[in-house]
């Protein structure tokens, strides 16, 4: 017993400290690969690989979920979230979408690639709005699908399972993460793209059969 | 004369009781909303008054235990720099306010970091100046980066109230440059 005397103790002290805080670290980064909640949030979505089964609404009235709408298109789906009457991020993701469908076009995707916008804002959007959102956004049909969440309980489960985040702001408007969701014909996960990329999602999607 | 007075209230019970209430009440349920809205509030008021109340509990209790072993002052001075960094990482701000087992941790380590504070500054003069040098180094970098990145770094806040944190952990740092200053000034 002659290792733990008061000296040696004290010797070792410093090494105690600073493995317990590499423990601390450790577990809260998930061993150091996480220093923001975005990214454990992506690498979580890959391990539960979680089922898009919240309940969506689309311009006609129709009630579908993410995937049943991969299966009835067989295609790739490439998602957002957005609300209709965003002023800023929404705006680029629609720039980026429509680019996106340009893209899928120029390129013959389009029976590989389905692009859908997703509304978190259940309160506000309706088929209507969605509609008027089309027009804007010159979204085509068979490439680019809209919908809006039916409840708050399917936001809920949005925010659970795919960790989104909506933040409501002074002014009324949301603040929300944004990334792309590749998903595929199976309703399966593929991939998650920041609010940049969606270049790197069209290729992750223009590659599954 | 002004000195005497500083340290006779800063040993006052009630002063010290009142900064742990004080601390600990941005994450009671009905005042968390303190630290939900504000990243400022959480990282610049909280968390600092988090350290002073642990501080003021040691000087009270007469805790510096005259370290004599530099292992001992160094394991605090460690646990100092480790403590304060770990309490800066976005994702470890996040979780604070999503789960209480990681908010009463955050209350729990960091009233020891300011325990251990007295310990620390009861010692060498150029080793706290080390610590504190690499501390400020430390606030100076996050605090630039949190105020100049376009990147929402927490989910729970806005980025307005990123870059106002990232300016006041800056301010922060010149701050206690100045009064580092000011002490270095004094007893010389």
């Amino acid at each position: 017993m002659s290792v733990f005397t008061k000296k040696n103790l004290t010797t070792l002290l410093p090494l105690l400290v600073a493995v317990f805080w590499g423990f601390c670290f450790f577990n809260m980064t998930s061993s150091f690969s996480n220093l923001t909640s975005e990214s454990e949030r992506k690498a979580n979505l890959f391990a539960t690989q979680p089922e898009f089964s919240m309940h969506l609404t689309d311009e006609n009235g129709q009630i579908l979920t993410l995937s049943n709408l991969a299966k009835q298109q067989n295609k790739t789906l490439v998602t957002q979230f957005i609300y209709t009457q965003c002023k800023t991020l929404c705006l680029t993701l629609g720039d980026y979408f429509q680019q996106a469908q340009t893209a899928i076009k120029t390129q013959g995707l389009a029976q590989k690639i389905h692009l859908v916008s997703i509304s978190f804002d259940v309160n506000v959007d309706n088929p209507e709005r969605l509609k008027n959102y089309r027009k804007r956004m010159r979204a085509d049909e068979d490439i680019w699908s809209l919908a809006t969440m039916q409840s708050t309980q399917d936001l809920e489960a949005a925010k659970q399972d795919l960790g989104l985040i909506v933040l409501k702001t002074q002014l009324k408007d949301y603040v929300h993460n944004s990334a792309f969701l590749v998903i595929s014909k199976q309703g399966k996960l593929l991939g998650i793209y920041d609010d940049d990329d969606i270049q790197g999602a069209l290729v992750l999607a223009a590659k599954q059969g | 004369m002004n000195r005497f007075k500083f340290s006779k209230l800063i040993n006052n019970p009630v002063i010290v009781w009142l900064s742990l209430l004080l601390a600990i009440t941005p994450s009671t349920p009905s005042f968390k909303y303190l630290i939900d809205d504000s990243m400022a509030f959480h990282m610049l008021v909280q968390i600092p008054l988090l350290i002073l109340a642990g501080y003021l509990i040691g000087r009270y209790f007469k805790l510096n235990l005259n370290p004599r072993s530099l292992n001992i002052v160094l394991s605090c001075w460690l646990w100092f720099l480790f403590a304060t960094l770990f309490w800066m990482l976005p994702i470890s701000l996040d979780k604070a306010l999503l789960s209480y087992g990681w908010d009463f941790f955050k209350i729990i380590s960091l009233i020891l970091t300011g325990l251990l504070l007295t310990v620390a500054l009861s010692s060498s003069k150029i080793l706290s100046l080390f610590f504190i040098g690499s501390t400020v180094m430390m606030l100076f970098f996050i605090g630039y980066y949190y105020q100049d990145t376009t990147l929402r770094l927490c989910n729970s806040y806005l980025i307005e109230s990123q870059q106002n944190a990232g300016i006041g952990l800056i301010a922060m740092a010149f701050t206690i440059v100045f009064l580092c200053a000011a002490a270095l000034y004094k007893e010389a």
